[in-house]
C-alpha cells in the first residue's frame, strides 16, 4: 500500500477526482502525522485542524456531486506564516505580530484556496523571512527531517521541512535572498524562485520589497509547475504585479533538455564544500548525457551580488522596521535585530551603489542570455549544517556563505529553479539552481522535470 | 573599517536601542558589506548606470 503522506499533488489528483481517495481521509491522514511528528519537527506554527477538516469535507462534498474543479482540488496545502490569512493569525515568525490576525487573506492564498486547496496550517519560518537557518526562538527551531540535528536552512523552512516529512502535499514561500531555494536544497525538494512581479506579494509581509517574490516549494516538478498555475498573474492591488501571460506552465513539461544551452559562471565554482563540488560535477555531465550543451560563460559583474544584495536587503529590511526598531528592540532576536541594524547604518550612496551595481549585474545577465538559454550553479556552496548552539553567529554565517549564490537571482528579478542534486557524505541533500530570463519559468520547469527523471536524490557525493 | 563605536554612536543617533552584545555581530556583518564593496573598483564606470528604483504604476497615470 502506497503512503499517501508522499504522494505528490500530480499524483494524488486524480484519485481525488475518481473518488478513489477522500479529501476527508487525505486532510486527517495529514494532521495525524502532524499530531505525531510536529512537537520534534517544528514545522508548523499554527496548524488548522478545524478548518482545514471543515474545507476537506466542502472538498468531498463537492467532488461527490460530481463538482471537481481541477487539480488543486482536495489537496493539503502549508502556508508559509508570512501570508496573510483572514481570521487566522499571521506571525511572519516573528515576536512583534505573536496575535496578528489579518482582515484579508493574501491574493495566492485566496487563490489557491478558490483551486480547491485546502489550508493544512500556517508554516514556520525564520524569523521574518530574514535568516537562513530555520531557528525560531518564538516559536521553536524547524529540524530537518532527514537528521533532526541539522537545519533545514530558512526561511521557508517549515515549508520545505514538511514536504521532506510528509506533513504537507505543497507548501509556498517567499525569497528575498533566497528562502526558497536555500531550504529546498537543504531539505532535498523543489522550489520556484519566481520572476519578479509574476507572482502576486499582496498580503505578504515584505522583507526587502525590491527583492521580495513568492513562490511555490514541492515534492516533485509537476507540482510546482501546477502550483505556479494558480500563483501567477496579474494583480491590481501589487503595485509591481506584472501584466503579462500566464502560459500553461503543465503544458509540455516532458520537452526534455536536448539542445538547450546552459551557461556555468566561474563565479558559481567558488568556494564549494567538497561534496557540493563532487555532486556538481556529476551533475553536469548528467545534464550532457540528456542533451544538454554546458558551456562556460563569463559574468564579471556576478561579482556585484554580495554588496548589492547585502546593501539592498539589509537596508530596505531596515528602513521598514525602522520604528518597531526604536520601540520594540528586544522583540527582535538577536541575528535579525543586528542584520537590521546593520542596514540602519548603510547610507544613502552606498545603496544608491547597490542599485547602480545591481543594475550592471541585470545587463550582465542580458548578454550572457545572449548565447545561453539558462544559467547553472549550486543552488548554495554549502550541505547542510547541525545546529550549533551559537545560533546567532551560525545564521550570519550562513548567509553570509549563502547570499552571493541566491541573492543573484533576486536582484536580477530572474526566476530560479531550486532542485536536488544528490547526497552529502552524512546522506544529506544538496541542491543546484537553474537560471532563467525573466518570465522563462515554462523553460526551467522544463529542465527541472528532465533532471528529476534521473532521479538525483540517488546521486551520492 | 567600521569600529564598535561607530557602530554604537550611528545607531545612538538614530534612536535605536541594542545590546551590546549585538556590536561583534553588526561589525562582522558591516565587514562583510564593505569588503564586498571593493568588488566596484573593477568597474569603473558605474556611476553611467542609473539606479534602479522603483517608479510603479500608480505614479505614472
Amino acid at each position: 500500500m502506497t503512503d499517501i503522506s508522499f504522494l505528490t499533488a500530480t499524483e494524488l489528483g486524480p484519485l481525488l477526482k475518481s473518488r478513489q481517495l477522500s479529501p476527508i481521509e487525505l486532510t486527517k491522514h495529514l494532521l495525524n502525522r502532524i499530531n505525531t511528528f510536529d512537537s520534534m519537527l517544528r514545522t508548523y506554527i499554527t496548524p488548522l485542524h478545524d478548518s482545514a477538516l471543515k474545507q476537506a469535507k466542502e472538498a468531498e462534498e463537492n467532488i461527490m456531486r460530481g463538482n471537481y474543479i481541477g487539480p488543486l482540488h482536495g489537496i493539503p496545502i502549508g502556508v508559509k506564516d508570512n501570508y496573510y490569512t483572514k481570521g487566522i493569525r499571521t506571525t511572519a515568525g516573528s515576536k512583534l505580530f505573536i496575535n496578528f490576525i489579518p482582515k484579508e487573506n493574501a491574493t495566492t492564498v485566496d487563490k489557491l484556496l478558490n483551486a480547491g486547496g485546502i489550508m493544512l496550517g500556517k508554516q514556520n519560518l525564520h524569523e521574518l523571512a530574514a535568516g537562513s537557518t530555520g531557528t525560531n526562538p518564538f516559536f521553536g527551531n524547524t529540524r530537518n527531517p532527514w537528521n533532526i540535528q541539522y537545519m533545514p536552512g530558512g526561511s521557508s523552512g517549515g515549508g520545505t521541512a514538511s514536504l521532506a516529512a510528509g506533513l504537507a502535499i505543497l507548501a509556498t514561500g517567499s525569497d528575498t535572498f533566497g528562502s526558497i531555494r536555500l531550504p529546498a536544497s537543504m531539505c532535498g525538494v523543489y522550489g520556484l524562485k519566481t520572476t519578479y512581479g509574476l507572482v502576486s506579494t499582496h498580503g505578504i509581509f515584505p522583507t526587502a520589497m525590491s527583492l521580495d517574490t513568492a513562490g511555490p516549494m514541492a515534492r516533485s516538478v509537476s507540482d510546482l509547475a501546477l502550483m505556479l498555475h494558480y500563483m501567477a498573474g496579474f494583480d491590481a492591488n501589487d503595485p509591481v504585479s506584472l501584466d503579462a501571460p500566464v502560459p500553461n506552465y503543465m503544458a509540455d513539461l516532458n520537452k526534455g533538455i536536448k539542445g538547450i544551452k546552459i551557461g556555468l559562471p566561474a563565479y558559481f565554482l567558488q568556494d564549494l564544500a567538497p561534496d557540493v563540488e563532487s555532486l556538481f560535477k556529476g551533475a553536469m555531465e548528467t545534464l550532457q548525457y540528456l542533451g544538454a550543451e554546458v558551456v562556460d560563460v563569463e559574468i564579471p559583474e556576478l561579482t556585484l551580488s554580495t554588496f548589492s544584495g547585502y546593501t539592498i536587503a539589509a537596508g530596505e529590511a531596515s528602513a521598514l522596521h525602522h520604528k518597531w526598531l526604536q520601540t520594540h528592540s528586544s522583540d527582535y532576536s538577536a541575528d535579525i535585530r543586528s542584520f537590521f541594524l546593520a542596514g540602519a547604518l548603510t547610507d544613502t550612496p552606498q545603496y544608491l551603489q547597490a542599485q547602480q551595481a545591481r543594475r550592471k549585474l541585470v545587463k550582465g545577465f542580458q548578454e550572457a542570455f545572449k548565447h545561453v538559454d539558462l544559467l547553472l550553479g549550486p543552488t548554495i556552496p554549502i550541505t547542510p549544517q547541525i545546529y550549533s548552539e551559537q545560533w546567532v553567529k551560525q545564521n550570519l554565517e550562513v548567509i553570509r556563505s549563502c547570499l552571493p549564490f541566491t541573492v543573484p537571482a533576486n536582484l536580477t528579478g530572474t526566476p530560479s529553479l531550486a532542485v536536488p542534486m544528490g547526497l552529502d557524505s552524512e546522506n544529506l541533500p544538496v541542491g543546484m539552481q537553474f537560471i532563467g530570463t525573466p518570465l522563462s519559468e515554462k523553460l526551467l520547469l522544463q529542465a527541472g522535470k528532465a533532471w528529476e527523471s534521473t532521479m538525483p536524490l540517488r546521486f551520492r557525493a | 573599517m567600521d569600529d564598535a563605536n561607530f557602530i554604537r554612536q550611528g545607531l545612538h543617533l538614530q534612536g535605536l536601542p541594542f545590546c551590546e552584545t549585538d556590536i561583534p555581530y553588526i561589525l562582522q556583518i558591516r565587514c562583510t558589506m564593505t569588503l564586498s564593496q571593493n568588488a566596484l573598483s573593477a568597474f569603473p564606470y558605474l556611476n553611467m548606470e542609473t539606479p534602479i528604483t522603483i517608479v510603479d504604476k500608480e505614479l505614472l497615470t
